[in-house]
Formats: structure tokens, sequence, C-alpha cells
């Protein structure tokens, strides 16, 4: 339902749809055995992994990431003018749209919940008065919906953060996010050591919590640096 | 010792203390954040410090903020800074600098600013209008009390949208929910309005500084006109207050006949006329030079 009316452009029919291809008949979806080390191998991941920004035009700021079969695009306008009451501080929206049609609704909703709540944090709000940003999350190919979704929300924090540097916003620091597939969380860290989102799926990942914590917080690191080298050595 | 601030940082990179020795043991420089930067605090060896770190990827830029500049804005405050600054001159000279962040962001206004291509910060984003800004709008519509406007750049700062709300670029996808405008959406506002563009209003008695009693708005502006004024207020939730009660402020740019006819050229700050009719308008104009 949009509660909004484009009256500048012309638009295409009102009823287009995109092209979808049915999916694959069920002997030729082969399902790959996940490998407990490869996925505690963050250094051989990153060196795996694509990265690029400024795809999509249109957008203030956008991004594109590609790992072990996982692709997500990520988009960010604004800030963009907001109507109604005075606002001091902007209002964020996480919007996710999923071109693999593997994605439930509670599912959408918890990835979108999680970047909300990971980057209200982040983002230096007041410098937004009067104004909203919007984020896209658009997930092209996912690895393993059942068991390596919280990898690809780790991939999709981390594809955020970039398209939100590229979109010129202030943000406190940078959010990397990282993966424990033994216990099935997912941990996003500010400064090295400040948790900004945690989202277990796991029944013991509340009693191995600090090791968990140990865990993803050294592979963080791994992964900060990663987009430390990357966003020096492309915008320079 | 000094800590060498870096030139090129990312977000959340630490730039440099708030406070800092120099060789000289009666100087200490004195660091504030500007855009693209941030005061935090911080704990090194269990003891909080405020440092300034960086918000954005880009160059770090420093300017000395000079103290003749400061403006005092309360007697009270006046004096009260004044002793605390005697106490503190007593021991040590403070020198003030600036420190912001420039992302380098490639953006179609820098290939024409042949002067200003390293200072100037072009991208939106990170300059939002604010009280003080002047800003180019174009007027929307008008009715007896005040003109409605779109604010289009904001001078020194580039384009609100990078086609300057033309559409012919687009600005992108809307969420079906409303996206981060549905919180203060009603579907009234929504429907004929886009939300594209910052709006702002110009109340007639912030037309001009003399006789503000007697401004007629449709003696002042038009639709279509382009209007250079400056930010009042940030505002209620839809629109700045704008001003142009100042010489160089007023319609820069307008056509004859509501925008059929021809351009129009300035002869006072009442009046335009169209070059090829000779036919007379008045507008609010802006000194040209």
């Amino acid at each position: 339902m949009a509660t909004t009316i484009d009256r500048r452009r012309l638009l295409g029919p009102a009823n287009a749809k995109p092209l979808v291809f049915a999916p694959l008949p069920e002997e030729y979806q082969q399902k790959l055995q996940i490998d407990a080390s490869k996925e505690d191998d963050i250094e051989s991941q990153i060196t795996r992994t694509f990265i690029k920004s400024g795809l999509i035009t249109n957008a203030n700021g956008s991004s594109f990431l590609e790992l072990d079969g996982n692709i997500v695009s990520i988009s960010v306008y604004g800030p963009r003018p907001i109507r109604g009451s005075f606002v001091e501080k902007t209002t964020l929206s996480v919007n996710l749209e999923d071109n693999t049609g593997l994605f439930n609704d509670l599912l959408n909703k918890k990835f979108c919940q999680y970047i909300e709540n990971n980057f209200l944090s982040v983002i230096n709000l007041s410098k937004y008065p009067k104004s909203g940003i919007d984020i896209f999350i658009n997930i092209i190919s996912v690895q393993d919906i059942d068991q390596l979704y919280l990898k690809l929300l780790s991939l999709v924090s981390d594809a955020t953060t970039l398209a939100i540097i590229d979109a010129g916003i202030e943000i406190i620091d940078l959010v990397v996010s990282s993966f424990d597939y033994e216990n099935n969380t997912v941990l996003s860290y500010i400064k090295n050591d400040e948790i900004v989102g945690i989202l277990g799926e796991s029944e013991d990942s509340i009693e191995n919590l600090s090791k968990i914590i140990e865990k993803t917080q050294k592979k963080s690191i791994h992964v900060k640096n990663a987009l430390t080298t990357h966003l020096i050595s492309t915008s320079q | 010792m000094s800590i060498e601030i870096p030139s090129f940082t990312v977000p959340g990179q630490p730039l440099c203390p708030t406070l800092q020795k120099t060789k000289d043991p009666k100087l200490v420089h004195k660091f504030e954040p500007g855009n693209g930067a941030i005061l935090q605090q911080v704990e090194i060896n269990n003891k909080k410090t405020s440092i300034i770190s960086s918000t954005l990827v880009g160059k770090v830029q420093i300017e000395e903020i000079l103290e003749d500049e400061k403006e005092t804005t309360d007697g009270q405050d006046e004096e009260e800074s004044k002793n605390s600054q005697k106490e503190d001159n007593e021991e040590y000279n403070i020198k003030k600098f600036k420190i912001s962040v420039i992302p380098n962001l490639k953006n179609q206004y820098n290939e024409f600013d042949f002067i200003n291509k390293e200072t100037t910060n072009t991208n939106f984003a990170t300059n939002l209008p604010k009280e003080g800004d002047i800003v180019l709008s174009r007027v929307t519509k008008l009715n007896l009390k005040q003109a409605f406007v779109e604010i289009l750049a904001v001078e020194g700062s580039g384009n609100v949208l990078t086609d300057s709300g033309i559409g012919s670029n687009g600005h992108g996808i809307i969420a079906p929910g409303g996206g981060s405008g549905a919180a203060t959406f009603s579907i009234h506002q929504a429907s004929s309005d886009l939300g594209e563009t910052f709006k702002g209003i110009i109340r007639s008695q912030d037309v001009r500084s003399t006789d503000r009693d007697k401004v007629k708005i449709i003696e002042s502006f038009k639709p279509g006109d382009i209007i250079r004024a400056q930010i009042l207020s940030l505002g209620d939730g839809t629109n700045y207050y704008l001003t142009t009660s100042r010489n160089d402020l007023g319609v820069v740019y307008a056509k004859s006949y509501n925008g059929a006819g021809g351009l129009m050229y300035a002869i006072d700050w009442q009046t335009m006329v169209c070059s090829k009719t000779g036919e007379l308008e008045s507008r609010k104009c802006a000194k040209p030079f």
C-alpha cells in the first residue's frame, strides 16, 4: 500500500512486476554440507568477499556485497525531508526486499529490526533535524536460509555500514558484525568492545554468552580492519 | 609530546584530545568539533577524557577560531567567560581550533567549483539548512500573508537534490509503508506531496526591514521566481522560516507574465524590467552586486 502518489513523473503501469524464474526442481537444488571450520575462518572469508560501493546512482549511498553465495545490495536514501510535526532528530526506516522468495515475514522483520536497532545507536541523529533516512536491503541470493541466515544478517549489517558511509551520513563508529556458527549467534560491535546488537537463535546461546562474545569479538576486529582498509583504499 | 593529527580518517577514528600541550609551556591548543567530527568520552588508564573523533571518511581540516569573531550572546555569560578567561590567561594562552572532516565524495558541483575544490563541502547530507544559512529557493505558491518556497540549494554547499527537484532523476524509491516519513505523514498531506524537497515560508513581515506592515506579498514575489533568502529558524515540522530583509536578499531570477514572458532584470530594489518588451513588474529584488 503506497501512501504517496508520484504526480511528477511518468511511471510504468501500476501492475508491472519484475520477471521471476520458477525455482529449480528439488533434485537440482544441492545443499552443500556446511563446514564449521570454514565458517570460523574469518580471514579466508574476508579474502573471498567482494565489495563495491556507490553502484546505485539514484540513491544517496549504496553498497554491494558478495560472499559464499550470499549477495546483498543496500541503498540509503536521505536525509530526505519529512512532513508533519517537528522532529529534532532524524527518523530511520529499514526495508527488506527479498528477491529469492526464501524469506518469511518473521525473518524479514527480524532483519529490519536488527539493522534499525544497530544504526539508531551509531548515526549522529541530531545532525539531521526534520528529516528521515531510508535504508533498503535487497537480498539477491542466499547461501543457506535454514542454517546460515544469521551469517547473511552479519553481511547485511556490514554492507549497511558501507552504504551509510557512502551516503556521507555521520556515524560515530564503524558497525562491524560477526557470526558464530557453533551457537548460531550474530553480534555487532562498535569501538572494538561495545555491543550494539545481538541476536542468538540457539537454545544455549545465553549460557555460552561469554565464550561467544570472546570469539565474535576476535572476528570483528578482523572485519573492522578489512572495512577500514577498503574504505581508505577506495576513497583516496 | 604532541600527538600527530591524522590527515585522512574513517568514522570512529580518534582525531585529537580537546586540549593539547605545545612546545611552548604557556600555550595550549583547544580543539572543537566541526562538520564530520564529534566530541566523545573515552577511558584511558581508568581516567575519563574527552576526545574528538571522526564521523566521516575524508580529509581532516583544521581552522583556527579567532576570538574576535566570537559573538557573545548574554551579558552575564560575557562576564563569566571573561572571568574564566582571565583566570586561564594567568597561566596559559589558549589557541582555539575547529577540526572538521571533509568527505571527498564525487559530486557534479565539484567539477565547476575550481576555486574552493579543496575546502568546500558540497555534500548536502552534511549540510542540511540551518539557522543563518543563505539558500536559493523557488516560489511555489502565495497567499496574502506569506509566500511558500522550496529550498533548492544551500549557498556554498551544493544542491539539495541532484536534479534540483526537476524530477528527471527521480528521488528514488519510497517504502510501501511510507518509509521514514510515515511516522508524521497524514494521508491527506501525503497524497499531494511526495516530500522531495525541504519547504520554507517567507512571512510578509520578513520580506523587507522597512515599512514591514505595508508589504504586499503579490508585489514582492510571483510563483516560479528564484529567491535568495536566509534561514530564520528551523520552523515547524513542514516549513523552514526564511527572510529576505536584507539588501542582498530577494528575487534573483524571474520571468515576466508569470513565467510566460522574457527574463527580467532588476532596475531598483522593487522593480524588474523585461529586456524584450520593457514591461515593468514589481518584485523585492536582491542587490546584484
